[in-house]
């Protein structure tokens, strides 16, 4: 497993407490930066705000993004991280409570990597999280630094 | 002078006018009579010189009367003519415009108190009440669309904000059962099942409720779907769900339908997936998938040799919510068949559920032509369908899409 950073971008505590938890059942070790809304991801994503210095062109691994966050909603911290040269080609995975046709249709659209519906039943949610894991940690290469 | 005959032309109804052709031959006729009889009284007392003059005189009044009567009734006919052809062919730009509900051109010609004005007042009224009636309309599409627009935030709302409380409830549950491993009392960590089976259950019926909403709403698509091979993709995902059961099923080929793909899926699933649950404690469990050739409507028929249920409570089977099995038995939400019809009558069509206690359940549901679907879904349907207008017409009549 690689050791790329993982950003999670949630602003219910609750999911936060249940993906952290979901992560060590798993045994994925690697770093886990957590945010709390749309501007904060933005921000880390960046290099700007709080997160001032940090180089955007370290990308995390992979980003789990939710869609309704507070002051800016998923879709647009997707649709600005996609217009940024440096961030643009960022793996991101919709993580988020529904599978509404819009948002997933949107979601595509706007050039998610994946979407996953967290499930209710907390063993599926700990298999969900251990096949992403799989995935954008060990399987999937990484686009390489530009 | 001109304008006043113009008027008295406009606003005399059209018997008057008609009168004008006849009186202006007849009055000619009249004096080429009159002066006929007075030829014929004084070929008695007139001397021959005189008679010949007469004769003369007689000649002209006769000519002259032919030639006024002739000239006098073209002219009262063409003027006649004239203005009622203009008149008519205003009238029949009206009509036009009426016709593609455009506004109607300002009153000339047409007008008065004659047939034609007031055929071209009737128009007019018709136009002001189309546009009542359009405004009406308007305003009710403009109000249903903000109620589904509601409805739709409402329903996004629930898909997003509803099930994130239901993750915390099941996942601290589960938490609590693994970390509190050696201190729980067995029956304490039963009490932890139950919260989290509440949680799932909870979850479930949310997912049901919400598809019951989505399917009223999605935008319909009628294409040619081959049901048997859906069907058969549905039974291979259910046999793989539960691959210690032994099912047979017998899915009749070629089982074609016109038909949204999606929404079909889902009616599908519903049933299918019904009687592949209530056959789960059926020795030499059978399903069977079919096109009745009963009827005159193409109907598919899908039973199964399973639990069935009492026909005493049939009544209860499409309602949202309504279960005629215990959940310990057979688990489900009971949204499943109400949404499996809500498809159907989308689609103009019924479905129908027989069953007998211990023998098995038979479902049979027809989907309507493309274009009773379309009238009474509002949205364009792809033309023809495939079925011969007499079929259309016989169906049009058939049962409402109302009660199973």
């Amino acid at each position: 497993m690689r050791d790329g950073t993982i950003l999670l971008v949630e602003d219910n505590k609750d999911d936060e407490a249940l993906s952290l938890r979901a992560f060590r059942r798993n045994k994925i070790g690697n770093p886990v930066v957590c945010v709390r809304d749309g501007q904060e991801a933005l921000d880390w994503l960046f290099g700007e705000g709080t997160y001032a210095g940090r180089n955007p062109v370290d990308r995390p691994a992979v980003v789990l993004l939710d869609l309704k966050l507070p002051k800016i909603d998923g879709l647009e911290v997707l649709r600005r991280v996609r217009a940024h040269p440096a961030t643009k080609l960022t793996p991101i995975v919709i993580l988020t409570s529904s599978r509404e046709e819009r948002d997933r249709l949107e979601g595509y659209s706007l050039g998610a990597n994946s979407y996953i519906q967290k499930p209710v039943d907390f063993e599926q949610f700990v298999e969900a999280i251990r096949q992403l894991g799989l995935y954008w940690l060990v399987l999937n290469e990484p686009p390489p630094r530009t | 002078m001109r304008e006043a005959f113009r008027r008295w032309w406009r606003n005399e109804p059209l018997r008057g006018k008609g009168s004008l052709v006849i009186a202006l031959p007849t009055l000619a006729l009249f004096a080429v009579i009159a002066s006929n009889a007075a030829l014929e009284r004084k070929e008695e007392t007139l001397n021959p010189p005189d008679l010949r003059a007469a004769h003369r005189m007689h000649g002209v009044v006769m000519l002259s009367g032919l030639a006024i009567g002739v000239v006098g009734g073209i002219v009262a006919a063409s003027l006649f003519f004239s203005g009622v052809v203009a008149r008519v062919q205003e009238l029949e730009r009206v009509a036009g415009e009426l016709a593609v509900g455009r506004p109607l051109p300002p009153a000339r010609l047409a007008s008065g108190a004659d047939e034609i004005g007031r055929l071209d007042a009737a128009m007019r009224r018709a136009a002001r009440w189309l546009s009542v009636k359009d405004r009406e309309l308007r305003d009710s599409v403009r109000e249903l669309e903000a109620v589904n627009a509601e409805l739709e935030a409402f329903s996004y709302s629930v898909s997003h904000d509803l099930r994130a409380p239901l993750r915390a409830i099941d996942g601290f549950a589960q938490a609590l059962d693994e970390e509190g491993r050696d201190r729980l009392a067995v029956e304490e960590r039963h009490y932890l099942d139950r919260i989290r089976a509440g949680a799932t259950r909870m979850g479930e019926l949310i997912d049901d409720l919400l598809q019951l909403s989505r399917v009223s709403r999605v935008a319909m698509h009628r294409v040619p779907v081959d049901l048997s091979h859906l069907a058969r993709a549905i039974a291979d995902h259910l046999d793989s769900r539960e691959p210690e059961r032994h099912v047979t099923w017998d899915i009749q080929d070629g089982v074609a339908v016109h038909a949204d793909l999606p929404l079909m899926r889902i009616v599908l699933e519903n049933l299918l997936g019904n009687a592949f649950k209530f056959t789960a404690q059926t020795p030499d469990a059978r399903i069977r998938l079919s096109q009745d050739p009963a009827g005159t409507e193409e109907a598919i028929v899908i039973e199964d040799n399973g639990a069935g249920f009492d026909m005493n409570h049939a009544a209860k089977l499409f309602g949202v919510f309504q279960r005629l099995h215990n959940e310990s038995d057979f688990p489900g939400t009971g949204i499943g068949l109400a949404t499996a019809q809500r498809i159907v009558h989308r689609h103009g069509g019924y479905v129908t559920g027989e069953g007998t206690p211990g023998r098995g359940a038979r479902f049979r549901f027809t989907l309507g032509s493309a274009e009773r679907a379309t009238a009474a879904d509002g949205e364009e349907a792809e033309r023809g369908g495939g079925v011969p207008a007499s079929d259309r017409a016989r169906r049009g009549a058939g049962v409402p899409a109302g009660e199973p």
